[in-house]
């Protein structure tokens, strides 16, 4: 194998790779990159056995072959390289880089060794806009779980239609749901459940080109998405998503809505003194709404915000940061929370209620 | 500057305030305790008693065999604690920062009380006085620059005594002294210092860390700062947070019925628990003791993936632990349950029917604060052989808070 390409291009896709990298694995080539040159064109590929990820460069390829470098050190050689282009070369168990007057030579692996990825075969996928996937993504994302003892949670319950997208996730503790509408889509209703994980990278991928159109393709047990000249495979959760329509109260006895802006930024505020899992404590009385946190052997702070709250006071308490993410989540200049009671689920929705964000309360002591 | 610490722990405290209350039983052998019937155990015995060989944690029975003169009385608990908020007002007038450490023992920093009220042994004295004309009660106090030697101090001159171990102390007095004496080293650790032949806290300052380290991997750097005088930890005013909290009983009749450990457990879990929620704890980690007819004392312990503060979970977490602990079927006389790894008030409910669980905890905890603790029982609990509604309060059981 041997080809020269910009140096700057192959770094940037160099660090889109080092996601699906996997530095933990018992199989040692999974820390690498697997490099492909043929057809004028480089392509590359990771992969974690979960979370596969393709790129493609145009490039000028003087010799056709493949090898699998390793990948921290390949990125950071050709990220220190000072000339603009850089030449690879493979051989023998080495990888050769080249730039300016520099050599170096890595011990490389061969090919063969590297578990075969996703076909990245897209022949069935449907195009749609990035902005609303990442929207939505992002309203529902953090509240799937990073805890793999129950991986189920670890996913997001994706349903695309004709013109609707829908995303649903949950940690357990809270729980998120965005519906948007869509142009496009495809025909036949589909659903699955996508680890976050790769879920996320490719909200990373649409935010940085921000418009446009991204192709998914969903099959019995992989989803693939295309963003511009790069691919993510992901296996898909197996298993039956908690019945999130059946978490959702019927009914709550207090709404009450509060500058969106204001609220938030007294959150953040008080939430400073909510440290060592000390809970927010939401105090409603007549009128108002009294947000406090304490921290054993930290401190204490108070805000008192104008509510239109009536009826017998009570207080609630929420772990600050999910509180956060709900409020953050709500579009618009207002948020309205709703309450049963201090051990029920509090549920916060703006004017668009087509977002809706469930948290359950931590239990503070009487 | 050196800090002056004080240790104050009230001399026999319960048969004390006994006493006090009831002038004509002053010079008498005074013992409270469980009953001999329920196989209860002595609580406190006065220093009279205590000539005739009765100690704390001995069987009743035993301590009538021994002292056949005792007045034997059962637990007041509600004056102690009465008796003890009196004596926290006492100290609170030296200083501010008063750290009680259990019923009848609080440590005080005075360091910054000494302009006010002379140095630390003048201010120790005045302690003493005010104790004993206010409420007829004696107490020792130890001083010293750390609670640990504060605490030494406190049990060299007992009772009514005033001991003073200063930083110069550790290289002289306290070498001598056994390394029982220091506040940490329980049974366990002396018998295994000892087989290292380590007997004295100066043997335990000379030995090679090395050495130490052999024999305890983990705990050799905190023994040989014990050996020291201790950290310097400072006394806050208030309560610690505890670190446990938990009960046990002593059963009548040794049993080995599983349905009645079950009931026993259920019990035990359900006050536990209640503990913590008034507390505004919830714990990670539950232990079980349990001690079979032949005195063996054996346990073992589980962790949670999360904090709880359930009675429900911590009692079906404690049964499945007992029904490990308890393949044997061994007759038992004692079951104990303790709760760790204690947190504050993070108790995150979760998007399942676990709310119900909590509310229905909650529901009990209004009934108990308002009518009592047994206002309101679990029907399971109620199998449990020491439960008797007639008993007045139970004092073969205890309560356990470190």
């Amino acid at each position: 194998m041997r080809f020269a390409c910009d140096r700057t291009t192959l770094v940037e896709k160099l660090s889109i790779l080092a996601r699906g990298v996997s530095t933990r694995s018992a199989l040692p080539v999974l820390s690498g990159i697997l490099l492909q040159a043929r057809d004028g064109r480089l392509e590359l590929y990771s992969t974690d056995m979960e979370l596969s990820i393709k790129a493609s460069i145009a490039t000028n390829v003087e010799t056709e072959g493949e090898a699998v470098v390793p990948a921290r050190l390949f990125t950071d050689v050709v990220k220190n390289m000072a000339a603009d282009e850089v030449r690879v070369e493979a051989g023998d168990g080495l990888v050769r880089i080249l730039a300016g007057k520099a050599t170096f030579s890595l011990n490389s692996w061969v090919a063969s060794d590297f578990p075969p990825t996703s076909s990245f075969d897209m022949s069935d996928a449907f195009a749609l806009g990035i902005a609303p996937f990442v929207e939505t993504l992002d309203k529902v994302g953090r509240a799937a779980s990073r805890d793999e003892t129950r991986p189920i949670l670890t996913g997001v319950l994706v349903t695309i239609g004709a013109g609707k997208l829908k995303m649903v996730a949950t940690d357990s503790y809270r729980l998120s749901v965005k519906e948007t509408p869509l142009e496009g889509g495809p025909a036949e209703e589909i659903q699955a459940i996508v680890p976050v994980k790769a879920l996320s990278e490719v909200q990373r991928l649409g935010a940085a080109l921000g418009d446009g159109q991204l192709r998914l393709q969903i099959t019995e047990n992989q989803a693939l998405f295309a963003v511009g000249d790069v691919w993510i495979a992901t296996r898909l959760i197996d298993g039956q998503f908690p019945n999130y329509r059946q978490l959702l109260p019927d009914s709550f006895d207090h709404a009450v809505e509060l500058d969106r802006a204001e609220l938030l930024a007294v959150t953040r505020r008080i939430s400073l003194l909510a440290q060592k899992n000390a809970p927010l404590r939401l105090q409603f009385s007549e009128g108002k709404l009294t947000i406090r946190a304490v921290t054993q052997d930290v401190g204490q702070a108070e805000e008192e915000l104008d509510a239109p709250f009536s009826g017998e006071p009570f207080e609630i308490g929420f772990n600050p940061l999910f509180l956060i993410d709900g409020l953050e989540g709500v579009a618009g200049d207002s948020a309205t929370l709703k309450f049963i009671n201090p051990l029920r689920p509090g549920l916060v929705t703006g004017a668009d209620e087509s977002f809706v964000y469930l948290i359950m309360p931590i239990r503070l002591s009487s | 500057m050196t800090r002056a610490i004080l240790l104050i722990d009230m001399d026999a405290f319960y048969a004390s305030v006994e006493q006090a209350r009831r002038p004509e039983l002053a010079g008498l052998p005074v013992i409270v305790g469980g009953s001999a019937e329920s196989r209860g155990v002595v609580s406190t015995a006065s220093y009279e008693a205590r000539a005739c060989g009765v100690r704390t944690a001995m069987p009743t029975a035993q301590a009538q065999r021994l002292c056949p003169r005792g007045i034997f009385l059962r637990v007041d608990m509600k004056a102690y604690v009465a008796v003890s908020k009196q004596l926290l007002e006492i100290f609170g007038r030296f200083t501010d920062l008063v750290e009680p450490v259990s019923i009848d023992e609080a440590f005080l920093d005075v360091t910054g009380s000494r302009r006010l009220f002379g140095a630390p042994e003048e201010i120790a004295h005045q302690i003493q006085e005010r104790v004993r004309d206010e409420l007829g009660l004696s107490c020792s106090i130890g001083i010293g620059p750390t609670r640990l030697l504060a605490k030494v101090a406190a049990e060299l001159n007992k009772p009514a005594g005033l001991a003073t171990l200063r930083h110069d102390d550790v290289h002289g007095s306290l070498r001598e002294l056994p390394v029982r004496k220091l506040f940490g080293i329980g049974p366990v650790t002396e018998e295994r210092l000892r087989s290292l032949g380590l007997t004295t806290i100066g043997r335990l300052q000379d030995v090679p860390v090395e050495l130490l380290a052999s024999a305890f991997p983990t705990g050799s750097a905190a023994l040989k700062e014990l050996a020291f005088g201790g950290g310097d930890s400072l006394v806050r005013a208030g309560h610690a947070p505890p670190k446990t909290m938990g009960h046990e009983v002593t059963f009548a009749e040794d049993i080995n019925d599983p349905e009645l450990l079950r009931a026993t457990l259920l019990d035990l879990a359900d006050r536990a628990a209640g503990d913590l929620r008034r507390k505004g704890y919830a714990c990670r980690t539950l232990a079980l003791k349990l001690r079979d007819e032949r005195f063996h004392t054996f346990g073992g312990q589980r962790t949670l993936p999360d904090a709880t503060s359930s009675t429900k979970l911590i009692y079906e977490t404690a049964a499945a632990l007992l029904g490990d602990l308890h393949a044997s079927g061994c007759r038992l006389r004692l079951l104990g349950l303790t709760l760790s790894g204690l947190t504050a008030e993070a108790h995150q409910l979760e998007l399942d029917d676990s709310w119900r669980e909590a509310a229905c905890d909650e529901a009990v905890d209004r009934v108990r604060a308002k009518y009592g603790a047994g206002a309101l029982r679990r029907a399971g609990a109620d199998l449990a052989p020491y439960r008797r509604r007639s008993d007045p309060p139970r004092a073969n059981e205890q309560r356990s808070q470190t």
